[in-house]
């Protein structure tokens, strides 16, 4: 049943014109990468992967706006057109309808941003042996965005206006607030992200540091999925059709 | 079907029903039971018809009351998809499926035995094998609803309820699913469908739920319903040749009840409309007025809900 839904949402994520831009802004990196190539390399090629290409790039702009964009896309679009009572419809437990179109939305999105890291980074670093930073980033890349597509599945279950809530969050919260008020790093996906790449990827605190530590990234990666998931699973087993007719 | 209370055979119970967003009020306070059969829920657009389906179909909570659905609350009870089905108003399928993978979608989910063949006997109930693999994306609005229609067949539901099934069809294929829901209804189902055209209901619902600014207007039997709604008064606007002599003759008919000079014609209103219609010719030549124009002023659909809530 699961398999069902995660099909479906697939086949619906593949044919929106969302998913055009998306691939077309996870060229960037790609593009960064041949500018740096093509201008000589100069400077640390590690410090310029991990630094620009990864971090700057694609934990803060392209991982963020892939899980907005496809998370709220994945169960929001069905709310808007209705589509979403062929799905309620059906004695099928609630759980097993958000476990589809939330694997959905992270299996895209991973696919997404994993593949325009690999390709920018493996442009940047031709040449180079610093592959342990790239190692680390994917599996960070694949952590953030199974938070992003919880958190963001479930505002499009609680909001008609969950992509402007999740763009906010993502680029207003993590991106500006966060940096102003220390401490609330506490409270961000994106350092979350930062922090697993640099442990798992055990990267030189000189060419990128976080500020967060593992244990505490991956305790807080799994808490913002599992409770935004059953957030949505209530929210799904109470949901009503809006408006009067 | 009852009015008021509930048969313990019934499979659709409301139960003083009322359902409110913010300040408005869609439905109130109505109450109904409904056994196997066919049902015609018939009210004018924005009466509450979607509202009230939705509520028995488990798609909106109550405010007030219960909706049972084969003895169970309708809401939060997925289970109870086993043996219900809905048809939307809503147009939209998934454009990108073909028709037999949008019923084969819906029998997976049903986790039917044989879901392959489910599909095709659906799709045949419908008559839209020859449809089915195309995407129904590039469907006709009358395609679009016979294939939500094969969808919601598909585990072969004991309650089904339509929302404007007729919507879009063409006259044959509204006939031919006029029938499959005749038949489904002879089978022993409980069939609730709703439309705002009265000839629709009339051709198909015995039993009617008359739905009018959120109320239940009426409730039972057409034929009774259509009497009340020709015994109801009508006014008519009348322009003569001398509408003053006309209307002193007129006022002499037993059944005019009142009339009104004005602007240069009659308004005539009567409560017995065939007399009336058999009177008007006759009193004009009687006093040598001739009749320049005779026109219904109510007729509209609305007009005839408005009498009846008015009861």
């Amino acid at each position: 049943m699961i398999w069902l839904v995660l099909t479906l949402t697939l086949r619906q994520l593949l044919g929106q014109r969302r998913t055009l831009f998306l691939a077309a802004v996870a060229v960037l990196p790609l593009v960064a990468a041949i500018i740096y190539q093509a201008s000589g390399g100069e400077g640390d090629a590690g410090e310029f992967t991990a630094q620009v290409v990864l971090y700057g790039l694609i934990v803060t702009a392209l991982l963020p706006l892939t899980a907005v964009l496809l998370s709220t896309a994945a169960i929001g679009s069905e709310i808007e057109d209705g589509t979403i009572v062929y799905l309620l419809s059906k004695p099928v437990e609630r759980w097993r309808i958000l476990a589809g179109k939330l694997l959905a939305a992270w299996g895209a999105t991973t696919v997404i941003v994993l593949a325009s890291a690999l390709v920018g980074s493996v442009v940047a670093l031709v040449g180079e042996d610093d592959w342990s930073i790239l190692g680390g980033f994917l599996i960070a890349l694949a952590a953030g965005s199974l938070a992003y597509s919880s958190l963001f599945v479930m505002l499009s279950l609680f909001t008609s206006r969950a992509l402007l809530a999740g763009i906010a969050y993502a680029f207003i919260w993590e991106g500006v607030i966060t940096n102003f008020a220390p401490g609330v790093q506490r409270f961000s996906i994106r350092e979350y992200t930062a922090s697993i790449a640099e442990a798992a990827g055990d990267i030189s605190p000189w060419v990128f540091e976080a500020e967060l530590g593992l244990t505490y990234s991956v305790i807080l990666v799994v808490v913002v999925t599992a409770v935004a998931a059953g957030l949505a699973v209530v929210r799904l087993a109470r949901f009503e059709l809006s408006g009067v007719e | 079907m009852s009015a008021e209370g509930t048969a313990p055979e019934a499979a659709v119970e409301v139960l003083d029903v009322s359902r409110w967003y913010g300040n408005v009020v869609a439905v109130n306070g109505i109450s109904f039971a409904l056994g196997p059969g066919i049902t015609g829920l018939l009210g004018p657009n924005g009466a509450g018809k979607t509202t009230l389906l939705n509520m028995i179909a488990g798609f909106l909570k109550p405010s007030a009351g219960e909706v049972r659905v084969l003895g169970a609350p309708s809401f939060g009870t997925p289970e109870m998809y086993r043996r219900v089905a809905l048809v939307p108003e809503r147009e939209a399928t998934y454009e990108f499926l073909t028709g037999y993978q949008f019923v084969l979608l819906g029998a997976r989910m049903h986790e039917l035995p044989d879901p392959e063949e489910a599909a095709l006997q659906a799709l045949r109930m419908v008559e839209m094998t020859e449809a089915a693999d195309r995407a129904t994306g590039g469907y006709s609005k009358g395609m679009k609803q016979r294939i939500k229609v094969a969808a919601a067949l598909v585990h072969d539901p004991d309650v089904l309820l339509l929302d404007e099934p007729f919507n879009g069809m063409d006259p044959r294929q509204r006939l031919q699913m006029m029938e499959l829901l005749q038949r489904m209804a002879e089978a022993g189902r409980t069939v609730l469908f709703s439309s705002h055209i009265l000839e629709e209901v009339e051709r198909l619902g015995d039993n009617v739920l008359v739905v009018v600014a959120g109320r239940l207007a009426a409730a039972g039997d057409f034929r009774a319903l259509r009497n009340m709604m020709t015994d109801r008064p009508h006014s008519y606007t009348i322009r003569s040749s001398d509408n003053r002599t006309l209307a002193t003759t007129l006022m002499a008919e037993e059944s005019v009840f009142g009339i009104e000079l004005t602007d240069g014609k009659l308004v005539v209103r009567t409560n017995e409309l065939g007399a009336f219609v058999q009177a008007a010719p006759r009193a004009a030549q009687a006093v040598g007025v001739s009749l320049l124009e005779v026109r219904p002023e109510d007729e509209s659909l609305e007009s005839v809900f408005e009498y009846l809530v008015s009861r």
